[in-house]
C-alpha cells in the first residue's frame, strides 16, 4: 500500500486567499505590461542611438587600434601605432593650439556680443522687433552655405571690397590673422542670431520682482547687471558655452571652404587635420580613428570640467 | 500700529511706482519726450548703433540678391539687369 502525498502548492487554496493573490496577480500583470510599453516606447530612441552613435564610435575605436587604410581596408589590430603616428604629425599640435585659439576668440566674442544684442532687443517695439529679425536671420542659412557667400565677399576679384583691398593692399584671406579673424567675422555673424534667442529665452525667465527688489535698493544698471542677471542667467550661459566650445573645437567647413588650411597652413583645425590624413593625404584611417578618439576625449574632459564649473559656481 | 500701516503704504508706493516704471520701460516709453532735442540727441546713438548692426547682418544677403540679377562678366547675366543665372540654374544638368 502507498500513500499519496499531495504537495501543498497544488492544494486549492481557501477562497480569501485566491481573492488575495488576484489583485497582486494583477499588480505584477499591470507592472510587467508598463516595462513592455516603457521598453517599446524607448526601443525607436534606443535603436537611433545603437545605429547612428554607439555602432559609429565602436567602428571608430577599432579603426583607432587597427593598420586600416582607406583603400585596403581592416588589416588587423596594431595598438598603439596609430596614436604614436597621430601625436608625431607635424600638424598634430599646430592645429591644436589653432583650434584652442579659434575656440577660445569665438567664445568670448559670440558669448558676449550674443548676450548684448539678447539685452538690446528684449524690449518690443516694431524697431527692435525688425533688428532682431536681421540678427536671426543668418542663423536660416546652413554653415556650408553661408562660408561659400563670405568666399565671394571676402574675394578679392569679385567682392563687394575687391576694389577697396586693391587700392589698400591688402586681402581678407591673405594673412593667417586675417583668415582667422575673417572666418570668426563669418562665425559670430552666422551664429549671433542663434545664441541671442538662447540669451533672450533666460532673460526672460528672470522674474521682474528680482529687478525691482535691486532698483528699490538702490542697485545702478552695472550692479544690476553684475549681481542680478548674470548669477540668474548662469544655466543658459551653461549651455551656450558648452554648445559655442564644443562647436568650435569641431570646426570644419567654413575653414574648408574659406582658407582650406592655409595661408601657409595656418588655419588648420584639427577636425580638418583628421579629414585630410584620412581622405587626402596618407589615406590612413586608422590614424584619423585615432586622431577622433584624441579629440573625443578631450571634448569629454572640457565639456565635464564645464558643467562642474557652472555647477560649483550655482552651489556657491 | 499706526507705524506699520504708514511704513507698508511707503512701500507699496515704492513697489507701484517701481513697478510703473518698469512697464513703462517695457512699453517703450521714454521720461524725455521722443520729439524734444533732448531725446533726439540721447536716442541718437541708439539708432545709430541698432541701424549699423542690422546693416551688417543684412548686407551680406542684400548683397548676394542684389548680385543674382546684377550684370556681372563670367556669369550668365551679362547684358542689364534680368533673371539669366535663375534660368540657368533651373536647368542646371537638365541633359544629365
Amino acid at each position: 500500500m502507498t500513500a499519496t502525498l499531495h504537495p501543498p502548492a497544488s492544494s486549492p487554496a481557501p477562497p480569501e486567499a485566491r481573492g488575495a493573490r488576484r489583485p497582486a496577480r494583477r499588480r505584477r500583470g499591470r507592472r510587467t505590461h508598463g516595462a513592455l510599453a516603457g521598453w517599446l516606447y524607448a526601443a525607436p530612441t534606443a535603436l537611433f542611438v545603437l545605429l547612428l552613435f554607439v555602432l559609429p564610435l565602436l567602428l571608430v575605436l577599432q579603426m583607432s587600434g587597427s593598420d586600416w587604410p582607406l583603400l585596403s581596408g581592416n588589416q588587423g589590430p596594431n595598438f598603439p601605432e596609430n596614436y604614436q603616428v597621430a601625436v608625431s604629425n607635424r600638424f598634430f599640435m599646430d592645429s591644436v593650439i589653432f583650434t584652442l585659439k579659434y575656440t577660445v576668440l569665438t567664445t568670448v566674442i559670440l558669448l558676449a556680443l550674443s548676450l548684448g544684442l539678447a539685452m538690446l532687443v528684449q524690449e518690443s517695439s516694431r524697431w527692435k522687433g525688425l533688428l532682431r529679425t536681421s540678427i536671426l536671420i543668418p542663423s536660416a542659412l546652413g554653415l556650408a552655405s553661408a562660408s561659400l557667400l563670405f568666399y565671394v565677399i571676402y574675394s578679392p576679384i569679385a567682392g563687394p571690397f575687391a576694389d577697396l583691398m586693391a587700392s589698400w593692399g591688402f586681402t581678407f584671406l591673405g594673412t593667417p590673422d586675417g583668415a582667422l579673424w575673417s572666418t570668426i567675422f563669418l562665425i559670430v555673424w552666422r551664429y549671433a542670431g542663434f545664441y541671442m534667442l538662447l540669451m533672450l529665452v533666460g532673460l526672460q525667465g528672470i522674474p521682474d520682482d528680482v529687478y525691482e527688489a535691486a532698483r528699490i535698493d538702490g542697485a545702478s544698471r552695472w550692479q544690476t547687471f553684475r549681481d542680478v542677471t548674470l548669477p540668474l542667467l548662469r544655466p543658459t550661459l551653461a549651455l551656450t558655452t558648452v554648445l559655442c566650445v564644443t562647436g568650435s573645437l569641431l570646426a570644419f567647413e567654413q575653414f574648408y571652404i574659406l582658407t582650406k588650411g592655409g595661408p601657409d597652413n595656418s588655419t588648420i583645425t584639427i577636425v580638418q587635420l583628421i579629414y585630410s590624413v584620412a581622405f587626402q593625404g596618407p589615406n590612413d584611417l586608422g590614424v584619423a580613428g585615432a586622431l577622433s578618439v584624441i579629440v573625443l576625449l578631450a571634448l569629454v574632459v572640457i565639456n565635464i570640467a564645464q558643467i562642474r564649473a557652472f555647477g560649483k559656481k550655482a552651489e556657491d | 500700529m499706526s507705524v506699520d500701516t504708514a511704513s507698508a503704504a511707503t512701500t507699496r508706493a515704492i513697489v507701484t511706482d517701481a513697478a510703473g516704471s518698469s512697464s513703462r520701460a517695457r512699453r517703450g516709453g521714454q521720461r524725455h519726450p521722443a520729439t524734444s532735442f533732448a531725446g533726439i540727441a540721447l536716442r541718437t546713438p541708439y539708432w545709430v548703433l541698432t541701424a549699423g548692426l542690422a546693416l551688417i547682418f543684412l548686407y551680406p544677403l542684400i548683397w548676394t540678391a542684389i548680385s543674382s540679377v546684377s550684370p556681372l562678366a563670367g556669369t550668365n547675366q551679362v547684358d542689364g539687369w534680368g533673371f539669366g543665372n535663375y534660368a540657368t540654374l533651373a536647368n542646371y544638368q537638365a541633359g544629365i
